[in-house]
């Protein structure tokens, strides 16, 4: 952002009082508080969240990268209604000082959204453990609240959730019911950053999650199916709001490529069925060009192609989707040789590669004797280079590589 | 020979990540009675979301380089999880530590500082942000936290001391183990990078900062960006070269340049900013 720009948004953040953005309720028929941008008076576009009653501008604030209240202030002021933290962020410095701000702002000005994770899980399974109890579960809220200094959040997720299983996870059903039973969770919901379409899925037979918190982005290689849950979901009635919007930042693993972040955030709000994102903000540039977005959707030609641009940047790495498998003449566990591949560049852990490569037998080279290569990477991906490449580890003396 | 000289030349990436493993020892050290199983997955910037979700974004800010998980088992019921998150520097594990620490933390005496908690034990050493924890609640389950802490901090045997410019701040009215480094966006603003703070007298809003800027020359044209949008009226500039700011962000500034150091005080409009800049200008002084 230029000089001018940090002087017209330090300008728009005087001008716009918190007072000014209070005159209506934030929920129901009557317009929404922050829904009029304090300076340009354009209209922010709003949706609905689900069947909560909850009518949002299109953009909130992921809260998790800023430790400075200024920054949740001057969002406030901008217009933006929803903020979203987690218990576990900062372990709890993002919450307390979220609440230092807010408890200077009328209740119904803001909607606080925050994430408790269940205490016993099985990270490589995905999967819940015992030791993940309502009780557990709900005294971490009741500590949340405090660091709020709320008596109730507008929504309350599970946090972190990548399986069906986990989203069924009975004691997690039994908690947020209790939370919402109790008045202190308006209405609950679950995050997800994994296996998004079969958690949405989850979301909707669980008959109890109304909002469901999920990745959403232009590179994600399953973005068709997770645009496909996220409809499924709308239609039965669960809000949906997107983070990761951004898509890590980058185009690029060596994260040498900055992404448009405003076109990556406007991508993904073209699909209605999205009720809201929420962007992190870092500093008053980036809290300016997302604020911008709640006023005009429109994807401009150099936006398009910068998205474009970026679609077609592979990653380094295999995303285990198989559908090279059958097209290999010799039946190679091709997934598996890429993540030998992944774990030798990206892990910088050749040993581990060796291992994997002598568990499934691979050979030195094993696709020498192959004309031409018929398994065809969605990605992008020249699968017989990279094969060639890594396969050479298995014949390196062990000594060498640790 | 001359085949894996051939191919050690033809393979210069992974002799890349065969020098970096190479440089690095194994991380977890076995313990007598306890049962090691290292994860195989090693997280990175890019996957870093799929174990810890939201709280990776902050972790990045800070240079994470990656995330190695262990357990040690001692029983069916007993099984401690080890987090080592490896930054770039240790002033970047630091900045993280310190993003996480409360002031009135129980602090135990390890690697550079460390805290203990119900099924939580956290610590820094060098450029690792060291975590441990444990589902259990028990006295063993407390005291397997210590003893694998200390194993760990023995293995890793980095040095103890404070990292960047925390040692500068003036001790007088300095509130303990309050000093933070913010590695990106300090105030909200891009261009202020690698900010060291600490909070004084009793109150978390007044905060001293130092920023070590690339050059003298670099410092000048930040604080030209910096003031350059500000109403004038809002800045004025004393004898001793100290300017005094109203920031519409974050209040009052007072801060001094000097070379490639910037030092400031925010966080009161009266003179306790003036004294404690005073004070901060002669302990950095002091410490050059």
């Amino acid at each position: 952002m230029n000089g001018y720009d940090r002087r017209h948004f330090l300008k728009s953040s005087l001008l716009g009082t918190s007072g000014a953005l209070l005159a209506t309720s934030a929920f129901g028929q009557t317009p929404t508080p922050g829904t009029q941008n304090p300076v340009s008076q354009k209209k922010f576009i709003t949706r609905k969240l689900g069947k909560t009653g909850i009518e949002l501008p299109i953009v909130g604030f992921g809260v998790m990268r800023a430790d400075n209240p200024a920054l949740v202030k001057a969002a406030l002021e901008a217009g933006i209604v929803l903020f979203d933290t987690a218990h576990g962020y900062q372990r709890g410095h993002n919450e307390e000082m979220i609440g230092e701000v807010l408890k200077d702002h009328k209740r119904d000005s803001f909607v606080l959204a925050t994430k408790v994770q269940p205490e016993d899980r099985d990270d490589k399974a995905g999967t819940l453990k015992s030791g993940s109890t309502v009780k557990a579960f709900l005294d971490r809220f009741d500590t949340s609240l405090k660091r709020l200094k709320l008596d109730y959040v507008d929504i309350l997720y599970v946090h972190g959730i990548s399986t069906r299983e986990a989203a069924l996870f009975p004691a997690m059903l039994e908690a947020v019911q209790e939370a919402k039973k109790s008045g202190k969770a308006k209405h609950v919901g679950m995050s997800t950053h994994m296996n998004e379409p079969e958690v949405i899925q989850a979301a909707i037979d669980s008959g109890i999650y109304e909002v469901v918190l999920a990745s959403v982005n232009f590179k994600q290689d399953h973005y068709v199916r997770v645009k496909e849950a996220i409809a499924k979901a709308a239609k039965a009635g669960i809000g949906i709001v997107a983070m990761k919007t951004m898509a890590g930042g980058f185009y690029d693993k060596e994260r040498t490529k900055p992404i448009n972040c405003k076109a990556a955030l406007k991508f993904v709000l073209q699909d209605e069925n999205v009720t809201t994102a929420i962007p992190g903000n870092t500093n008053f540039d980036h809290l300016a060009l997302n604020v911008s977005v709640n006023t005009d959707l429109t994807m401009t030609d150099d936006e398009k192609a910068s998205l474009a641009l970026g679609k077609s940047e592979s990653g380094l790495y295999c995303q285990g989707c198989e559908h090279c498998v059958p097209n290999c003449p010799r039946g190679l566990p091709i997934p598996d040789i890429m993540r030998a591949y992944m774990y030798t560049y990206g892990y910088k852990q050749p040993e581990m590669a060796q291992s994997l490569l002598r568990s499934l037998e691979v050979q030195e080279n094993p696709c020498s004797d192959c004309g031409h290569c018929t398994a065809v990477c969605t990605k992008g991906f020249n699968v017989a280079e990279k094969i060639a490449d890594v396969s050479r580890l298995v014949n390196i003396p062990a000594e060498f590589l640790s | 020979m001359t085949k894996l000289l051939a191919f050690l030349a033809g393979m210069s990436l992974v002799l890349v990540s065969v020098s970096s493993a190479q440089s690095t020892p194994p991380l977890f050290p076995q313990i007598s009675g306890w049962k090691l199983t290292v994860d195989e997955i090693v997280y990175t910037p890019n996957n870093l979301w799929d174990v810890i979700d939201g709280a990776a974004d902050l972790f990045l800010e800070y240079d994470f380089v990656d995330l190695h998980i262990a357990r040690y088992q001692q029983t069916a019921d007993l099984e401690i999880k080890v987090e080592l998150y490896r930054h770039k520097s240790a002033v970047d594990a630091f900045g993280m530590y310190s993003q996480e620490r409360y002031p009135d933390y129980h602090f135990i005496d390890l690697g550079t500082q460390g805290y203990v908690e119900k099924g939580v034990l956290n610590f820094l050493c060098g450029e690792y942000y060291v975590k441990i924890s444990t589902v259990q609640s028990e006295k063993p389950a407390q005291e397997g936290l210590i003893s694998i802490a200390a194993a760990l901090e023995k293995h890793l045997n980095r040095v103890k001391s404070w990292p960047g410019l925390i040692a500068a701040f003036p001790s007088h009215g300095k509130q303990a183990n309050t000093e933070q480094y913010v590695a990106k966006n300090f105030l909200g603003y891009s261009f202020f990078s690698g900010a060291f703070t600490a909070s004084y007298n009793d109150s978390s809003a007044l905060k001293a900062f130092i920023i070590s800027m690339e050059s003298a020359d670099a410092a000048r044209k930040t604080i030209d960006t910096y003031l350059a949008p500000l109403p004038k009226e809002g800045i004025s500039k004393t004898e001793g070269g100290r300017f005094r700011v109203r920031d519409p962000h974050n209040g009052v500034i007072t801060f001094v340049l000097k070379l490639n150091i910037l030092y400031g005080v925010l966080g009161a409009e009266d003179t306790t900013s003036e004294t404690l800049l005073t004070e901060l200008g002669q302990s950095l002084a002091k410490s050059q």
